[in-house]
Protein backbone atom coordinates (compact mmCIF):
# COMPACT_ATOMS: atom_id res chain seq x y z
CA UNK A 1 0.00 0.00 0.00
CA UNK A 2 1.32 3.28 -0.60
CA UNK A 3 0.89 4.86 2.77
CA UNK A 4 4.02 2.45 3.89
CA UNK A 5 6.41 3.72 1.35
CA UNK A 6 8.23 5.60 3.23
CA UNK A 7 9.15 2.54 5.59
CA UNK A 8 12.99 3.08 5.97
CA UNK A 9 14.12 -0.91 6.22
CA UNK A 10 18.00 -1.83 6.47
CA UNK A 11 18.63 -5.74 6.41
CA UNK A 12 15.73 -6.53 8.58
CA UNK A 13 15.61 -3.49 10.51
CA UNK A 14 12.90 -0.82 10.68
CA UNK A 15 14.58 2.45 11.55
CA UNK A 16 11.96 4.77 12.87
CA UNK A 17 12.28 8.20 12.59
CA UNK A 18 10.82 11.03 15.02
CA UNK A 19 7.35 10.24 14.07
CA UNK A 20 4.73 10.20 16.73
CA UNK A 21 2.79 7.20 15.14
CA UNK A 22 4.06 4.33 14.29
CA UNK A 23 2.36 1.00 12.51
CA UNK A 24 3.24 -2.59 13.14
CA UNK A 25 1.91 -5.43 10.58
CA UNK A 26 1.47 -8.74 9.95
CA UNK A 27 4.05 -8.51 7.67
CA UNK A 28 6.75 -8.15 10.55
CA UNK A 29 5.87 -11.10 12.06
CA UNK A 30 6.43 -12.97 8.83
CA UNK A 31 9.63 -11.49 7.76
CA UNK A 32 12.47 -11.23 9.28
CA UNK A 33 12.18 -7.84 10.72
CA UNK A 34 13.69 -6.44 13.97
CA UNK A 35 12.43 -3.28 15.69
CA UNK A 36 14.43 -1.02 17.77
CA UNK A 37 12.55 -0.83 21.07
CA UNK A 38 13.75 2.60 22.43
CA UNK A 39 10.45 4.15 20.57
CA UNK A 40 8.30 2.21 22.36
CA UNK A 41 9.58 2.90 25.94
CA UNK A 42 6.26 5.03 26.77
CA UNK A 43 4.35 4.19 24.01
CA UNK A 44 0.63 3.49 24.24
CA UNK A 45 -1.75 1.92 22.28
CA UNK A 46 -3.79 4.83 20.58
CA UNK A 47 -6.40 2.64 18.95
CA UNK A 48 -7.27 0.55 16.40
CA UNK A 49 -6.62 1.38 12.90
CA UNK A 50 -8.29 -1.35 11.18
CA UNK A 51 -8.91 -5.10 12.38
CA UNK A 52 -5.23 -6.07 11.65
CA UNK A 53 -3.57 -2.56 12.23
CA UNK A 54 -2.90 -0.65 15.13
CA UNK A 55 -1.51 2.46 15.66
CA UNK A 56 0.79 3.23 18.64
CA UNK A 57 1.55 6.39 20.25
CA UNK A 58 5.09 6.59 20.58
CA UNK A 59 7.39 9.55 21.99
CA UNK A 60 10.10 10.04 20.11
CA UNK A 61 13.00 9.00 21.96
CA UNK A 62 16.44 9.95 22.54
CA UNK A 63 18.28 10.78 19.13
CA UNK A 64 21.81 11.18 18.85
CA UNK A 65 23.04 14.38 16.39
CA UNK A 66 22.15 12.56 12.70
CA UNK A 67 18.69 11.83 14.27
CA UNK A 68 18.98 8.22 14.62
CA UNK A 69 17.48 6.32 17.45
CA UNK A 70 20.55 6.07 20.37
CA UNK A 71 19.13 2.74 21.76
CA UNK A 72 21.06 -0.07 19.86
CA UNK A 73 19.32 -3.06 21.47
CA UNK A 74 16.42 -4.58 19.03
CA UNK A 75 13.47 -6.51 19.90
CA UNK A 76 13.07 -9.83 17.83
CA UNK A 77 10.29 -10.50 16.24
CA UNK A 78 9.40 -13.25 18.66
CA UNK A 79 10.09 -10.73 21.70
CA UNK A 80 6.68 -8.40 19.64
CA UNK A 81 4.61 -9.95 23.06
CA UNK A 82 6.39 -8.89 25.10
CA UNK A 83 6.57 -5.50 24.25
CA UNK A 84 2.96 -5.98 23.48
CA UNK A 85 1.94 -6.72 26.80
CA UNK A 86 3.80 -3.78 28.00
CA UNK A 87 1.52 -1.55 25.44
CA UNK A 88 -1.27 -3.21 25.79
CA UNK A 89 -1.84 -6.39 27.35
CA UNK A 90 -5.18 -6.73 25.51
CA UNK A 91 -4.17 -7.21 22.09
CA UNK A 92 -2.49 -10.37 20.78
CA UNK A 93 0.21 -10.92 17.72
CA UNK A 94 -2.79 -11.10 15.31
CA UNK A 95 -3.11 -7.44 15.65
CA UNK A 96 -0.16 -6.59 14.56
CA UNK A 97 0.72 -5.15 11.24
CA UNK A 98 3.38 -2.96 9.50
CA UNK A 99 5.65 -0.68 10.74
CA UNK A 100 4.92 2.39 9.15
CA UNK A 101 5.64 6.25 10.10
CA UNK A 102 2.33 8.57 10.08
CA UNK A 103 3.94 11.41 8.24
CA UNK A 104 2.75 9.14 5.12
CA UNK A 105 -0.15 9.05 6.59
CA UNK A 106 -0.60 12.23 7.25
CA UNK A 107 0.42 13.40 3.32
CA UNK A 108 -2.61 11.19 1.85
CA UNK A 109 -4.53 12.75 5.19
CA UNK A 110 -5.84 8.63 5.92
CA UNK A 111 -5.06 9.13 9.54
CA UNK A 112 -7.02 12.47 9.82
CA UNK A 113 -9.70 11.02 7.87
CA UNK A 114 -9.86 7.64 10.20
CA UNK A 115 -10.26 10.53 12.89
CA UNK A 116 -13.33 11.98 12.04
CA UNK A 117 -15.13 8.67 10.66
CA UNK A 118 -14.43 7.35 14.01
CA UNK A 119 -15.95 10.61 15.97
CA UNK A 120 -18.98 10.16 14.10
CA UNK A 121 -19.47 7.16 14.53
CA UNK A 122 -18.81 7.30 18.15
CA UNK A 123 -21.11 9.92 18.21
CA UNK A 124 -23.91 8.09 16.37
CA UNK A 125 -23.62 5.42 18.97
CA UNK A 126 -23.47 7.61 21.78
CA UNK A 127 -27.04 9.99 20.84
CA UNK A 128 -28.97 6.40 19.99
CA UNK A 129 -32.02 6.63 21.83
CA UNK A 130 -31.66 2.64 23.23
CA UNK A 131 -35.24 2.93 24.47
CA UNK A 132 -36.46 3.47 21.06
CA UNK A 133 -34.16 0.90 19.54
CA UNK A 134 -34.96 -2.04 21.75
CA UNK A 135 -38.80 -0.88 20.83
CA UNK A 136 -38.21 -1.94 17.35
CA UNK A 137 -37.77 1.95 15.74
CA UNK A 138 -34.38 1.38 14.65
CA UNK A 139 -35.01 3.30 11.44
CA UNK A 140 -32.58 6.80 11.86
CA UNK A 141 -29.98 4.81 13.55
CA UNK A 142 -29.78 1.99 11.01
CA UNK A 143 -29.94 4.72 8.13
CA UNK A 144 -27.44 6.87 9.58
CA UNK A 145 -25.08 3.76 10.20
CA UNK A 146 -25.71 2.46 6.13
CA UNK A 147 -25.47 6.35 5.01
CA UNK A 148 -21.96 6.31 7.05
CA UNK A 149 -20.59 3.14 6.00
CA UNK A 150 -21.77 3.64 2.28
CA UNK A 151 -19.80 7.20 1.93
CA UNK A 152 -16.70 6.10 3.71
CA UNK A 153 -14.89 3.16 3.11
CA UNK A 154 -12.77 3.38 6.67
CA UNK A 155 -16.14 3.10 8.59
CA UNK A 156 -15.64 -0.57 9.09
CA UNK A 157 -12.62 -0.41 10.50
CA UNK A 158 -13.66 2.08 13.18
CA UNK A 159 -16.95 0.46 14.02
CA UNK A 160 -14.98 -2.90 13.98
CA UNK A 161 -12.69 -0.99 16.40
CA UNK A 162 -15.54 -0.39 18.67
CA UNK A 163 -17.31 -3.64 18.13
CA UNK A 164 -14.61 -5.84 19.30
CA UNK A 165 -13.18 -3.49 22.01
CA UNK A 166 -17.31 -3.74 23.37
CA UNK A 167 -17.24 -0.31 24.09
CA UNK A 168 -20.72 0.71 22.99
CA UNK A 169 -23.95 -0.63 24.71
CA UNK A 170 -25.09 -4.04 24.63
CA UNK A 171 -28.52 -3.39 22.73
CA UNK A 172 -26.85 -0.66 20.46
CA UNK A 173 -23.60 -3.45 19.69
CA UNK A 174 -26.65 -6.06 18.74
CA UNK A 175 -28.40 -3.97 16.65
CA UNK A 176 -25.77 -3.11 14.79
CA UNK A 177 -24.31 -6.36 13.81
CA UNK A 178 -27.63 -7.65 13.30
CA UNK A 179 -27.83 -4.42 10.34
CA UNK A 180 -24.55 -5.20 9.55
CA UNK A 181 -26.05 -8.27 8.03
CA UNK A 182 -29.13 -6.37 6.36
CA UNK A 183 -26.98 -4.28 4.76
CA UNK A 184 -26.91 -4.56 0.76
CA UNK A 185 -23.75 -3.01 0.34
CA UNK A 186 -21.25 -4.82 -2.19
CA UNK A 187 -17.82 -2.97 -0.97
CA UNK A 188 -17.95 -3.95 2.60
CA UNK A 189 -19.36 -6.96 2.36
CA UNK A 190 -16.41 -9.10 3.18
CA UNK A 191 -15.18 -6.39 6.06
CA UNK A 192 -19.00 -7.43 7.44
CA UNK A 193 -18.59 -10.72 7.14
CA UNK A 194 -15.49 -10.91 9.04
CA UNK A 195 -16.67 -8.53 11.88
CA UNK A 196 -19.72 -10.57 12.44
CA UNK A 197 -17.71 -13.89 12.46
CA UNK A 198 -15.21 -11.89 15.22
CA UNK A 199 -17.99 -10.66 17.36
CA UNK A 200 -19.18 -14.25 17.68
CA UNK A 201 -16.41 -14.39 20.48
CA UNK A 202 -17.06 -11.38 22.22
CA UNK A 203 -17.69 -11.62 25.57
CA UNK A 204 -20.59 -9.93 25.98
CA UNK A 205 -23.70 -12.15 25.33
CA UNK A 206 -25.99 -9.42 23.45
CA UNK A 207 -22.95 -8.90 21.39
CA UNK A 208 -22.95 -12.49 20.45
CA UNK A 209 -26.31 -12.78 19.76
CA UNK A 210 -26.54 -9.58 17.17
CA UNK A 211 -23.29 -11.29 15.40
CA UNK A 212 -25.42 -14.66 15.05
CA UNK A 213 -28.22 -12.59 13.19
CA UNK A 214 -26.04 -10.78 11.13
CA UNK A 215 -24.72 -13.84 10.15
CA UNK A 216 -28.36 -15.26 9.61
CA UNK A 217 -29.21 -12.83 7.64
CA UNK A 218 -26.30 -12.79 5.24
CA UNK A 219 -26.43 -16.21 4.94
CA UNK A 220 -22.89 -16.91 3.38
CA UNK A 221 -21.81 -20.64 4.25
CA UNK A 222 -17.77 -19.02 5.15
CA UNK A 223 -19.36 -18.41 8.56
CA UNK A 224 -19.78 -21.96 9.57
CA UNK A 225 -16.56 -23.17 10.99
CA UNK A 226 -16.88 -19.43 13.16
CA UNK A 227 -20.31 -20.50 14.13
CA UNK A 228 -19.53 -24.03 15.49
CA UNK A 229 -16.35 -22.52 16.73
CA UNK A 230 -18.91 -20.27 18.93
CA UNK A 231 -20.79 -23.26 19.84
CA UNK A 232 -18.91 -25.03 21.41
CA UNK A 233 -17.49 -21.85 23.45
CA UNK A 234 -21.10 -20.75 23.81
CA UNK A 235 -22.45 -20.35 28.02
CA UNK A 236 -25.88 -19.73 26.82
CA UNK A 237 -28.16 -22.33 26.14
CA UNK A 238 -30.71 -19.69 24.05
CA UNK A 239 -27.43 -18.93 22.25
CA UNK A 240 -26.35 -22.55 21.76
CA UNK A 241 -29.92 -23.29 19.94
CA UNK A 242 -30.18 -19.90 17.90
CA UNK A 243 -26.24 -20.35 16.54
CA UNK A 244 -27.22 -23.69 15.91
CA UNK A 245 -30.33 -22.74 13.98
CA UNK A 246 -27.98 -20.32 11.27
CA UNK A 247 -25.63 -23.02 11.33
CA UNK A 248 -28.03 -25.56 9.62
CA UNK A 249 -29.24 -22.87 7.41
CA UNK A 250 -25.51 -21.93 6.57
CA UNK A 251 -25.00 -25.83 5.33
CA UNK A 252 -28.32 -26.09 3.70
CA UNK A 253 -27.14 -23.05 1.41
CA UNK A 254 -24.00 -24.63 1.31
CA UNK A 255 -25.61 -27.69 -0.09
CA UNK A 256 -27.55 -25.87 -2.22
CA UNK A 257 -25.30 -23.63 -3.77
CA UNK A 258 -22.83 -26.49 -4.26
CA UNK A 259 -25.67 -28.78 -6.09
CA UNK A 260 -26.03 -25.72 -8.38
CA UNK A 261 -22.48 -25.91 -9.58
CA UNK A 262 -22.23 -29.09 -10.16
CA UNK B 1 -52.59 -29.56 24.77
CA UNK B 2 -52.79 -26.18 22.59
CA UNK B 3 -50.46 -23.19 23.22
CA UNK B 4 -50.70 -19.64 23.59
CA UNK B 5 -47.97 -17.74 21.72
CA UNK B 6 -46.43 -13.90 21.93
CA UNK B 7 -43.70 -12.31 20.35
CA UNK B 8 -40.90 -11.10 22.96
CA UNK B 9 -37.42 -9.69 22.89
CA UNK B 10 -35.10 -12.45 23.29
CA UNK B 11 -32.71 -10.94 24.97
CA UNK B 12 -35.19 -9.54 27.90
CA UNK B 13 -35.77 -12.70 28.83
CA UNK B 14 -32.71 -15.05 28.34
CA UNK B 15 -30.67 -13.29 31.76
CA UNK B 16 -30.69 -15.10 35.10
CA UNK B 17 -32.43 -13.49 37.87
CA UNK B 18 -29.93 -10.63 38.65
CA UNK B 19 -28.49 -10.95 42.38
CA UNK B 20 -29.71 -7.83 43.50
CA UNK B 21 -33.71 -8.85 43.20
CA UNK B 22 -35.80 -9.67 46.50
CA UNK B 23 -36.65 -13.07 46.69
CA UNK B 24 -40.64 -11.81 46.15
CA UNK B 25 -39.34 -9.42 43.33
CA UNK B 26 -39.26 -10.51 39.69
CA UNK B 27 -37.06 -8.12 36.85
CA UNK B 28 -38.48 -5.83 34.88
CA UNK B 29 -37.28 -6.24 31.58
CA UNK B 30 -39.23 -9.48 30.46
CA UNK B 31 -42.50 -7.75 32.08
CA UNK B 32 -41.55 -4.58 29.41
CA UNK B 33 -42.24 -7.17 26.68
CA UNK B 34 -45.85 -7.68 27.67
CA UNK B 35 -47.38 -4.41 26.16
CA UNK B 36 -51.07 -4.11 27.41
CA UNK B 37 -53.63 -2.36 25.79
CA UNK B 38 -56.82 -1.57 28.19
CA UNK B 39 -55.50 -3.82 30.54
CA UNK B 40 -54.99 -6.57 28.35
CA UNK B 41 -52.85 -8.81 26.72
CA UNK B 42 -53.04 -10.07 22.60
CA UNK B 43 -51.97 -13.89 22.50
CA UNK B 44 -52.50 -16.47 19.72
CA UNK B 45 -52.84 -20.15 20.00
CA UNK B 46 -51.22 -22.64 18.09
CA UNK B 47 -52.57 -26.49 18.07
CA UNK B 48 -48.47 -27.13 18.52
CA UNK B 49 -45.20 -26.04 18.04
CA UNK B 50 -44.09 -27.99 14.94
CA UNK B 51 -42.99 -25.81 12.16
CA UNK B 52 -45.32 -26.94 9.74
CA UNK B 53 -48.03 -25.66 12.16
CA UNK B 54 -46.57 -22.66 13.21
CA UNK B 55 -44.87 -21.15 10.77
CA UNK B 56 -48.31 -19.39 9.08
CA UNK B 57 -48.95 -17.79 12.58
CA UNK B 58 -45.15 -16.73 12.36
CA UNK B 59 -45.58 -15.15 9.04
CA UNK B 60 -48.78 -13.09 10.36
CA UNK B 61 -47.06 -11.93 13.30
CA UNK B 62 -43.36 -11.28 11.88
CA UNK B 63 -45.89 -8.59 9.40
CA UNK B 64 -47.39 -6.60 12.36
CA UNK B 65 -43.50 -5.26 13.10
CA UNK B 66 -43.60 -3.71 9.37
CA UNK B 67 -44.93 -0.07 10.09
CA UNK B 68 -47.22 1.44 7.57
CA UNK B 69 -45.80 5.20 7.82
CA UNK B 70 -41.97 4.48 7.22
CA UNK B 71 -41.82 2.18 3.89
CA UNK B 72 -38.32 3.19 3.49
CA UNK B 73 -37.26 0.97 6.59
CA UNK B 74 -39.75 -1.69 5.88
CA UNK B 75 -37.86 -4.93 6.46
CA UNK B 76 -38.17 -8.33 7.76
CA UNK B 77 -36.42 -9.25 11.42
CA UNK B 78 -35.69 -12.33 12.74
CA UNK B 79 -39.07 -13.20 15.19
CA UNK B 80 -38.70 -14.11 18.57
CA UNK B 81 -41.61 -16.04 20.80
CA UNK B 82 -42.37 -17.65 23.38
CA UNK B 83 -44.45 -20.13 24.08
CA UNK B 84 -46.85 -21.62 26.77
CA UNK B 85 -49.57 -23.90 27.78
CA UNK B 86 -52.46 -22.96 27.26
CA UNK B 87 -54.24 -24.30 30.26
CA UNK B 88 -51.14 -22.31 32.31
CA UNK B 89 -53.72 -19.20 31.89
CA UNK B 90 -56.67 -21.04 33.86
CA UNK B 91 -53.88 -22.35 36.36
CA UNK B 92 -52.84 -19.14 37.52
CA UNK B 93 -56.69 -17.72 37.96
CA UNK B 94 -56.44 -15.95 34.84
CA UNK B 95 -58.81 -15.30 32.12
CA UNK B 96 -58.78 -15.40 28.34
CA UNK B 97 -61.05 -13.69 26.03
CA UNK B 98 -61.96 -15.05 22.02
CA UNK B 99 -61.32 -11.77 19.48
CA UNK B 100 -59.92 -11.13 16.32
CA UNK B 101 -56.31 -10.59 16.26
CA UNK B 102 -55.18 -7.98 13.95
CA UNK B 103 -52.84 -9.75 11.46
CA UNK B 104 -53.01 -9.59 7.17
CA UNK B 105 -54.05 -13.46 7.95
CA UNK B 106 -57.80 -13.32 8.87
CA UNK B 107 -57.15 -17.47 9.53
CA UNK B 108 -54.63 -16.54 12.02
CA UNK B 109 -56.99 -13.51 13.44
CA UNK B 110 -59.19 -16.36 14.67
CA UNK B 111 -57.10 -17.88 16.73
CA UNK B 112 -56.12 -14.74 18.50
CA UNK B 113 -57.33 -13.97 22.21
CA UNK B 114 -56.80 -11.32 25.19
CA UNK B 115 -55.98 -12.09 28.29
CA UNK B 116 -57.87 -9.82 30.34
CA UNK B 117 -58.05 -8.19 33.42
CA UNK B 118 -54.49 -7.44 34.06
CA UNK B 119 -53.09 -5.59 36.45
CA UNK B 120 -48.99 -5.17 37.38
CA UNK B 121 -49.44 -7.71 40.16
CA UNK B 122 -51.16 -10.15 37.38
CA UNK B 123 -48.92 -9.76 34.52
CA UNK B 124 -45.77 -10.12 36.73
CA UNK B 125 -47.36 -13.49 38.40
CA UNK B 126 -47.36 -14.36 34.65
CA UNK B 127 -43.88 -13.37 33.55
CA UNK B 128 -42.57 -15.40 36.12
CA UNK B 129 -44.74 -18.55 35.80
CA UNK B 130 -42.99 -18.36 31.90
CA UNK B 131 -39.98 -17.23 32.44
CA UNK B 132 -39.29 -20.24 35.16
CA UNK B 133 -41.30 -22.87 33.36
CA UNK B 134 -40.93 -22.18 29.74
CA UNK B 135 -37.96 -20.64 28.73
CA UNK B 136 -37.23 -23.87 26.37
CA UNK B 137 -39.79 -22.50 24.51
CA UNK B 138 -38.09 -19.29 23.50
CA UNK B 139 -37.87 -19.43 20.20
CA UNK B 140 -36.56 -17.96 16.92
CA UNK B 141 -37.23 -18.14 13.07
CA UNK B 142 -34.60 -16.09 11.43
CA UNK B 143 -35.12 -14.33 8.66
CA UNK B 144 -34.64 -16.45 5.83
CA UNK B 145 -37.16 -19.23 6.39
CA UNK B 146 -39.31 -16.40 8.06
CA UNK B 147 -39.21 -15.14 4.03
CA UNK B 148 -40.01 -18.70 3.15
CA UNK B 149 -43.30 -18.39 5.30
CA UNK B 150 -44.21 -15.29 4.17
CA UNK B 151 -44.02 -16.27 0.58
CA UNK B 152 -45.46 -19.33 1.42
CA UNK B 153 -48.83 -17.62 3.29
CA UNK B 154 -49.14 -15.77 0.01
CA UNK B 155 -49.17 -18.36 -2.34
CA UNK B 156 -51.68 -20.05 -0.16
CA UNK B 157 -54.05 -17.08 -0.01
CA UNK B 158 -53.53 -16.49 3.42
CA UNK B 159 -52.17 -12.99 4.12
CA UNK B 160 -54.47 -9.72 2.75
CA UNK B 161 -52.01 -9.44 -0.70
CA UNK B 162 -52.90 -5.72 -0.76
CA UNK B 163 -51.69 -4.58 2.18
CA UNK B 164 -48.23 -6.46 1.21
CA UNK B 165 -47.83 -5.55 -2.35
CA UNK B 166 -48.10 -2.17 -0.52
CA UNK B 167 -45.35 -2.48 1.61
CA UNK B 168 -41.94 -0.39 0.72
CA UNK B 169 -39.13 -1.32 -1.94
CA UNK B 170 -36.62 -2.81 0.85
CA UNK B 171 -39.32 -5.23 2.20
CA UNK B 172 -39.97 -6.72 -1.53
CA UNK B 173 -35.93 -6.62 -2.67
CA UNK B 174 -35.13 -8.00 1.34
CA UNK B 175 -37.54 -10.75 0.03
CA UNK B 176 -36.36 -11.35 -3.39
CA UNK B 177 -32.62 -11.65 -1.93
CA UNK B 178 -33.54 -14.33 0.93
CA UNK B 179 -35.42 -16.17 -1.57
CA UNK B 180 -32.98 -16.50 -4.35
CA UNK B 181 -35.13 -14.65 -6.87
CA UNK B 182 -37.69 -16.77 -6.23
CA UNK B 183 -39.92 -13.75 -4.75
CA UNK B 184 -42.80 -12.00 -7.44
CA UNK B 185 -45.62 -10.83 -5.61
CA UNK B 186 -46.43 -9.04 -8.50
CA UNK B 187 -46.83 -12.27 -10.04
CA UNK B 188 -48.36 -13.91 -7.36
CA UNK B 189 -51.02 -10.99 -6.35
CA UNK B 190 -51.96 -11.32 -10.55
CA UNK B 191 -52.76 -15.09 -10.23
Amino acid sequence: MNMYSNLTETNGTIEFQKYPFILLSNASLAGETRIKPGLYESSKVYELYNPKIMIIESKPQKVNDDDNVTNSEEFQISDITTFMNYANPNLSEENLIYVVDTKTLDQDNTYLQYKQISNKIEKLFISVNIEELEDGNTGCFTDNLSNLIMKYPMAMSCISQLILNQKINQSVAAETLKHLGYLKHESSYQERLTLLEKALSCSDEDYRDGANLGIASMDDPHAIPFLRKAINKESSILNIKFFSQTLKQLEDTAKCRSFYVA
Amino acid sequence: MPFLLRGIRKGKWNKAYPEWLADDEFPADPVCDFNTSRNMLSLYMVEDLSEHNISRTIAALALTKIKPKHKDHQRIENYDYIAFDFGLISNIGMTLEKSDGQTLDEGINANHYNLIELSVQRLTILAREIKDNFSDNINRVNVKPLARYIQNSIRNNNLDINVVKDFGAPFHEQMNDLLSGDYDISNIACT
